[in-house]
């Protein structure tokens, strides 16, 4: 046997050579898989191929071939089996132990078959072959599963002996066709799917029609649950398709069925519409139209028209065209003009804030705002405070000598920095550093005297305390940091010592002093440009009791071109209690 | 148009991205040349959308395709056989499972076996009593159900140890031909064997006894146990999966998903699911040389990944498996949604996975 089967090859070869001077016989698809079912159940038999018709005597194999071993005389291989059942190159009968081909032949000649598309193009009776390096296997197509796994016959190895089933194969295996077929009452298989046409045909199948009929001439099937398939075995051929569906639109496809073989023809409707304006007085109908219009400021919603509120730039209140609130508004909060605005909570109080970053009002002098609102009277606090405001009435507790400094309502010493200053205050102290001749004037910034701009003139002075009437005549002394105003206007403080000096437009003006305990006096000075003119100015104590006379006095000396003097000031109270006296 | 190609690149990583030295001993870092056609695919494409001159073949969001194992053909116990005969039907592993703790489980039918490994070392064996087993189950009490569809057209028990521990004949009622079941699995009410890929028949009670009245099922049961899963070729380039409740099998099913792919459809290779109710759908998809249909112009092996909603999340792409050896069960997915293929070269079978 061994022998017999080791010159396969060679049997292959002069096989071809047989075949190729003649047709094979014509034989049917029918006769092919009758052929095949008589094979099922017997041996696989390497090299040999034959059976019997009544399906007695299968044989059996045992081992590995090509070293197997195999009892009885009937069985096949898997080419022996192809070729009987093709019956090539001639008719042999089942019972001939005849096996002209192997795989190598059927996979790479042509001689008496033809190579066909794997898939759809496969049909019942074609075959499956792959040959590669002197190993080979072929089995012949019945058709596929659900999966599209073909249903094969082979004799598929000596443990299997040849068999019927369902066989999963790669792409090493290859279609082939016996030529010579004899056309039979040749049908095929017209398959598909009735699924909505949403627009895109067969490129959108999600939306399926089970249920639909479908039919082609005298026959008719019902589209399956779920995936809406249908079938129909026709003659080959094309046929026209039709499909219907209540609420859709009849449908059809022509599509051509293969000998033996099927073909897909999934057909898609397209729904028929049917107007839907119950209950709706405006949007859409479903079919493209409108079930009605909405007025103006109206929108339509679930086929109602609503009035559309006319909020915009508004954050409460009620909208000017429905009527509807726009918003509200929080707490403390009124609503004006569409946009939520503070209420002022004064109500019951008389200072402090008004909860929306203003004022109910401010407390008279030595009075204090307390947490209600109410202005209640205020003593300071000066406990332990030698100088600056107190902590409760922000009233001065005092001030400090010069050459010291507040800190922490404590006065405390301080050593000026006059380092390359030769006038003004030293800036850590604000201690004089010196005075300008009168020639010069005195750039603060930079401690420097500087000859006086020619556009402007320097007024300059002293404010002292005036003596009381009747008391020496000497000049008295120092008002330290006094305020001085120019026209009216605060400009500075005099220093520790009284002195002050300032820049001025050519011309008269007016210069006032004023200190805390002394009343307020002003002096009218004139100066010219690039000159200096001397303004000094004394300030009357506040009497302790009424019956103490106050006089200012305020006098100019002139240092460039003319003096004028005029000075008296007296305070509004002052002035009163003259009158009265 | 294939020589110009990249090789293939094998990625050697775990699914956490590190190297696991404890494949060093199974894998190969060398590019495949017998087998994975080189330049199909690259899996460090597949972090994101793959496409060919033309269309999109698969897009993977957050995963990556490993190779993570390796076994050489033979019979030694790190081996696994193959049978590649003259003329005759060439074979390898016609099957496997990854179990819930992740152990791989190979049905070595050649070698009269099935073979046990952990993190790619081998474990155990436990022998079979025949080298026609097509697919196996595993039973929550550890035993197995094999399923020999053509040559005794049965189903034996084995246990853990490897003792045959019954057999029932698969030809019967509901199943009129061996060899045309498809798969079989092991649920809790009993053995249940698929045919056609479109049914499964009820073989056999929980303790393993043959049913006089064989009940059917539309469908294969989902991993988290809601549905009955079938999918359906349509069409030369398309599938769909259809859903029908455990809880009532008999009622009309619902189309989860059209799945359209870009290349005509060779067969559908695997229809899964895992505990959180995605489904899974492979398929060889190819495309010949219109004027030699022997020609394949390109090809691969995509896995669409479904939601519970038929919403489709993402393709993982494998290389083709282009050796004509038959396996029946090409790609798993395990419990975790872990997909994993079971491929065939000239030195031996490699294993990849995808993890999402």
């Amino acid at each position: 046997m061994k022998a017999l089967v080791s010159i396969a090859s060679g049997l292959a070869v002069v096989s071809a050579a047989f075949a190729a001077s003649a047709e094979c016989p014509s034989i049917s698809r029918d006769d092919i898989v009758r052929l095949c079912n008589q094979a099922m159940g017997y041996s696989y038999y390497w090299g040999h191929a034959s059976w019997r018709t009544d399906g007695a005597s299968h044989g059996s194999c045992s081992g590995s071939c090509p070293d197997c071993t195999h009892s009885g005389q009937y069985g096949a291989d898997c080419s022996g089996l192809a070729g009987k059942v093709w019956q090539v190159p001639r008719a042999s009968a089942v019972t001939e132990d005849y096996h002209p081909y192997s795989t190598y032949n059927f996979r790479y000649e042509t001689t008496h078959w033809t190579r066909v598309s794997r898939g759809a193009a496969m049909i019942r009776g074609d075959a499956l072959v792959y040959n590669t390096d002197g190993h080979g296997h072929i089995m012949i197509y019945d058709s596929g599963d659900a999966w599209g796994t073909p249903k094969v016959w082979e004799c598929k190895g000596c443990s299997y002996g040849c068999v019927y089933g369902s066989h999963s194969i790669t792409s090493s295996y290859i279609g082939i066709r016996r030529h010579n077929l004899a056309t039979q009452h040749a049908q095929g298989k017209l398959q598909g799917t009735v699924y909505v046409d949403k627009g895109s045909g067969s490129d959108d199948m999600s939306q399926r029609l089970p249920g639909a009929t479908v039919s082609t001439g005298g026959k008719t099937a019902t589209a399956r649950d779920g995936d809406a398939y249908w079938s129909f075995t026709l003659d080959a051929g094309n046929h026209t398709i039709t499909a219907r569906m209540s609420g859709y639109r009849d449908g059809s496809r022509a599509c051509a069925v293969p000998e033996g073989g099927e073909a897909w023809c999934s057909i898609g409707l397209t729904a028929v519409c049917v107007p839907d304006c119950s209950g709706k007085a405006c949007g859409p109908d479903g079919c493209g139209a409108s079930c009605g219009s909405c007025p103006a400021d109206h929108a339509c919603s679930a086929g109602v028209c609503q009035c559309v509120p006319q909020c915009q730039g508004r954050e409460c209140g009620a909208d000017p065209v429905c009527g509807a609130s726009c918003g509200a508004c929080g707490a403390g909060e009124a609503c004006a003009d569409g946009v939520c605005r503070c209420q002022p909570a004064c109500q019951g109080r008389e200072c402090g804030p008004d909860g929306c970053g203003a004022s109910c009002g401010e407390c008279p002098p030595g009075l204090r705002c307390d947490e209600a609102g109410l202005c209640q009277a205020c003593v300071p606090q000066c406990q332990g405070r030698a100088c600056g405001p107190d902590p409760l009435c922000a009233q001065s507790c005092g001030s400090c000598p010069p050459g010291q400094q507040c800190r922490d309502g404590q006065c405390a010493s301080c050593a000026p920095e006059c380092a390359g200053r030769s006038c003004g205050a030293d800036p850590r102290c604000n201690v004089r550093c010196g005075v300008c001749e009168p020639a010069q004037v005195c750039d603060a910034s930079l401690g420097a005297c500087q000859a006086i701009p020619s556009d402007r003139g320097k007024i300059f002075g002293t404010v002292r305390q005036r003596h009381r009437a009747g008391e020496n005549e000497s000049p008295g002394p120092a008002v330290p940091r006094a305020s001085i105003a120019l026209d009216g206007q605060p400009l500075l403080d005099a220093d520790e010592e009284g002195y002050f000096e300032l820049l001025a437009d050519p011309g008269e003006h007016l210069v006032e002093a004023s200190a805390a305990g002394f009343g307020s006096a002003s002096a009218t000075c004139s100066v010219a440009g690039g000159a200096h003119a001397e303004c000094s100015i004394e300030l009357a104590r506040l009497a302790a009791d009424v019956g103490d006379e106050i006089v200012v006095q305020g006098g100019c000396g002139v240092g460039g071109n003319s003096l004028s003097f005029l000075a008296v000031v007296l305070t509004g109270l002052l002035m009163a209690r003259r009158r009265r006296g | 148009m294939m020589g110009g190609l990249t090789v293939l690149v094998l990625l050697m990583l775990s699914p956490a991205g590190k190297k696991d030295p404890s494949f060093d001993a199974t894998t190969r870092k060398t590019s495949e040349k017998n087998g994975d056609r080189p330049g199909f695919f690259r899996p460090s494409l597949f972090a994101g959308v793959y496409k060919n001159s033309e269309k999109t073949i698969g897009y993977f969001p957050e995963g990556e395709i490993e190779e993570f194992v390796r076994f050489p053909w033979g019979s030694d116990k790190n081996s696994l056989g193959r049978t590649r005969p003259e003329e005759g039907n060439p074979e390898g592993p016609m099957a496997f499972r990854v179990t819930e703790k992740g152990d791989l489980v190979v049905l070595d039918q050649v070698n009269g076996r099935i073979q046990v490994y952990q993190h790619g070392q081998w474990v155990r064996s436990v022998p079979i009593p025949s080298d026609t087993y097509h697919d196996f189950a595993l039973g929550a009490d550890g035993r197995i159900a094999a399923l020999d569809r053509f040559s005794r057209d049965e189903v034996v028990f084995i246990s853990e140890s490897g003792r045959t521990e019954g057999r029932i004949p698969l030809v019967g009622p509901e199943i009129p031909e061996g060899g045309l079941a498809t798969g079989i699995f092991s649920l809790p009410d009993g053995t249940w064997v698929e045919v056609g890929h479109e049914r499964l028949v009820r073989v056999a009670d929980s303790q393993g006894r043959p049913l006089e009245d064989r009940s059917v099922m539309p469908g294969r049961p989902s991993a988290d146990g809601r549905w009955l899963l079938q999918a359906l070729r349509e069409g030369p380039n398309a599938a769909v999966v259809l859903v029908r409740p455990v809880e009532s099998p008999g009622g009309a099913p619902v189309l989860l998903a059209r799945v359209e792919f870009p290349l005509p459809v060779l067969q559908l290779t695997a229809l899964e699911s895992d505990s959180t109710g995605r489904v899974y759908l492979a398929a060889a998809i190819a495309r010949f040389d219109g004027s030699d249909p022997a020609r394949v112009l390109e090809e691969y092996e995509p896995v669409v990944v479904l939601s519970p909603e038929g919403t489709e999340l993402g393709r993982a792409v494998f290389p083709p498996r282009t050796l004509p050896e038959e396996t029946l069960v090409p790609v798993r997915v395990a419990p975790d949604g872990t997909i994993y293929q079971m491929a065939f070269t000239e030195s031996g079978v490699v294993f990849r996975r995808a993890v999402l």
